[in-house]
């Protein structure tokens, strides 16, 4: 999407009807299905308190879970790399595709993978990956990003997908839902049959037993990690949990909320690379651990945010995002977490606009299966920006005295009694974009009233 | 409910057929499953863990000429034939591993995936399945519940996006 900052993209958005139609369909489906599945919990509160108890262990100690993990890996047979930032993460793929010769790529959806542009690192590389899951295939045939963490071509309606597939991969046009996708189905099991590399991300990442597990509906997650001769796992620091045992909680959290599933049709353990008795799997196990800021957000206020398990449920419940679609961020991660996330990946002076993108009505902390206080790190952002422009200064001086704020506010009652509209600052000049400047009768002031009535 | 009733219920309700039966009634319920699917040909994973098993589906596959391909074919297979390392009880799914011959792909690649399964490899959940791994787990363990499916169009639930549309889990006793 164009548009050079947040509201202009918002404003292409909403001007899109199809856009905002299909969003708001598709993000009201996922939020009825998750609602009823965590209602049929019934301990919802409890597993949530849980969840949290034990990612923030993670969180407040991520770098020995990091080595543990990589120390258990490492004995399974996988091979850890450890990447700060997407530099490193370019420099660790192109020396596997040149080492292991690797030229086609067949992947599964990872935000992470988004997070660093893998695909563009793999194209520089000599490595054309194709995208397995439907949305991401769809968004990938589109010349699109993702627009949400978990249903990444939410903005695309059927009659859209249907035209483009007619396009890219020459079926027909009519084609309804199901048509679809078994048109995806059979252009991309020749790829999965044919690639030499499957990439994915993970979901969780046990430190005791170096597991990764990785969650799919569709069985690409499946293909990808079973049948290319390689695997190369891109996962973020934070994914770790302590051990095996802890997987089935977090699990259980992710599913309901994302998509209201008790358990999403494929979950896959993988502990290193296939071993001698194996019949199935890749010769070689890569797994790049990415830091990207993690620990130091790790260290710092908002460290909260490493609890999020990328369900996709605040962006769901998010009256902003349902407004305006995931485009608007122009980042891997959209919506309440990505307004958090985004800012403290890049920095701030890059995502300036993210932390106001909110209206505080705390829809998505309530929905959040860990229960990050995504609102309140949106006020903190917005505080941590510094900008106060004069008007809010001196606005803040007056209300901090009494006999200051009396005077001004009789003053300004004078004023807009009279039409006169006080000048403007940026702040209010916006605010008046969708708003009149009240008109108030001469005289009659609550103030008065009240101590009429005193 | 006993786990095994347990099973058979979220099997169900995950888009799964499940049943139970004697294992003598495989033979006849293959019979009537190839004439009904017509499945040409089949990959068959490793079945030597409930015995006499892997000749009944040798024979009822002979029968209707159905050819079993090697594993380098797999990916022709109209139907795919395991059997699960274990079943869990409370979310209704089984159990691949890596190291079962064939086992992956076979409950993967085909349309059709028919899983026949000891009512003795029923765990409560998946926390007691990962208890009993932990000490060795397997390079790949996949935890299957119902056919393959998306929603990422329009949030219209779809099945056999690339696994299996159809996954039915014989119960034997």
């Amino acid at each position: 999407m164009s548009g050079s900052t947040f509201r202009e993209r918002s404003a292409i958005a909403t001007g899109d009807a199809r856009l905002t139609a299909a969003i708001a369909r598709t993000a009201e489906l996922l939020l009825q299905k998750r609602a009823s599945a965590t209602a049929a919990l019934g301990d919802f509160e409890e597993r949530r308190e849980r969840a949290k108890a034990l990612k923030k262990g993670v969180i407040a100690d991520l770098s020995a879970h990091v080595a543990s993990f990589a120390k258990a890996a490492t004995a399974t047979g996988a091979k850890i790399h450890f990447a700060k930032d997407e530099a490193e993460v370019a420099a660790i793929f192109s020396e596997l595709a040149k080492r292991l010769n690797l030229k086609t790529a067949v992947k599964a959806k990872s935000m992470t993978a988004e997070e660093v542009e893998l695909n563009e690192i793999a194209h520089h590389s000599g490595v054309e990956v194709t995208e397995t899951d439907l949305g991401e295939f769809i968004i990938q045939l589109a010349g699109e990003k993702p627009s949400h963490i978990m249903a990444p071509a939410i903005h695309r309606d059927k009659a859209q997908v249907a035209e483009l597939f007619a396009a890219k991969i020459g079926s027909d046009p009519t084609l309804d839902v199901e048509g679809l996708v078994a048109a995806a189905r059979a252009f991309l099991r020749q790829r999965f049959l044919t690639s030499d590399l499957g990439i994915s991300g993970a979901n969780f990442a046990a430190a005791d037993t170096g597991t990764v597990v990785l969650v799919t509906n569709e069985g690409n997650g499946r293909m990808a990690t079973t049948l290319p001769r390689a695997h190369i796992v891109l996962m973020g620091a934070e994914k770790i949990v302590p051990t095996l045992a802890d997987v089935p909680d977090l699990l259980a959290l992710l599913t309901r909320s994302a998509s209201g599933q008790a358990i999403s049709t494929y979950v896959n353990f993988i502990t290193g690379p296939r071993r001698p008795e194996d019949f199935d799997g890749p010769q070689e196990l890569h797994i790049i651990i990415l830091d990207h800021g993690r620990l130091e957000i790790a260290r710092g206020p908002f460290s909260e945010i490493l609890h999020c398990l990328h369900c996709g449920a605040c962006l769901n419940h998010c009256p902003v995002y349902r407004s305006v679609g995931g485009h608007a961020w122009k980042s891997a991660y959209p919506g309440p977490m990505g307004s958090v996330l985004s800012p403290l990946l890049w920095g701030l002076k890059a995502y300036p606009e993210l932390p106001d993108a909110c209206t505080l009505c705390g829809r998505c902390r309530e929905a959040c299966p860990m229960g990050i206080p995504l609102p309140d790190y949106h006020l903190a952002l917005r505080a941590a920006k510094g900008e106060r422009g004069p008007g809010l200064a001196a606005a803040g001086a007056v209300a901090a005295s009494p006999p200051l704020y009396r005077l001004s506010f009789a003053i300004l009652r004078k004023l807009l009694a009279l039409g006169v509209s006080p000048p403007a600052s940026n702040y209010a000049a916006n605010w008046r974009l969708a708003r009149k400047m009240p008109r108030p009768k001469s005289g009659a002031s609550f103030r008065k009233w009240w101590r009429d009535r005193k | 409910m006993s786990l095994l009733e347990e099973f058979i219920n979220r099997a169900g309700a995950s888009g799964a057929n499940a049943e139970t039966f004697p294992l003598s009634e495989v033979g006849a319920r293959l019979a009537v499953l190839l004439a009904e699917c017509g499945a040409k040909s089949a990959l068959v994973a490793d079945l030597g863990t409930i015995p006499g098993l892997r000749e009944t589906v040798a024979v009822e596959l002979a029968k209707v000429g159905c050819v079993a391909l090697p594993p380098g074919r797999g990916h022709e297979a109209e139907i795919g034939i395991t059997v699960p390392a274990a079943l869990i009880a409370d979310t209704g799914s089984q159990v691949a591993l890596s190291n079962g011959e064939g086992a992956q792909t076979a409950s993967l690649l085909p349309p059709l995936h028919l899983a026949i399964a000891p009512a003795s490899a029923i765990f409560p959940n998946m926390g007691e399945l990962l208890g009993y791994l932990r000490p060795s787990m397997p390079s790949r363990m996949t935890i299957i519940t119902g056919p393959s499916r998306t929603g990422d169009i329009e949030a219209t639930m779809t099945t056999g996006v690339h696994g299996p549309g159809r996954v039915l889990i014989w119960i034997v006793t």
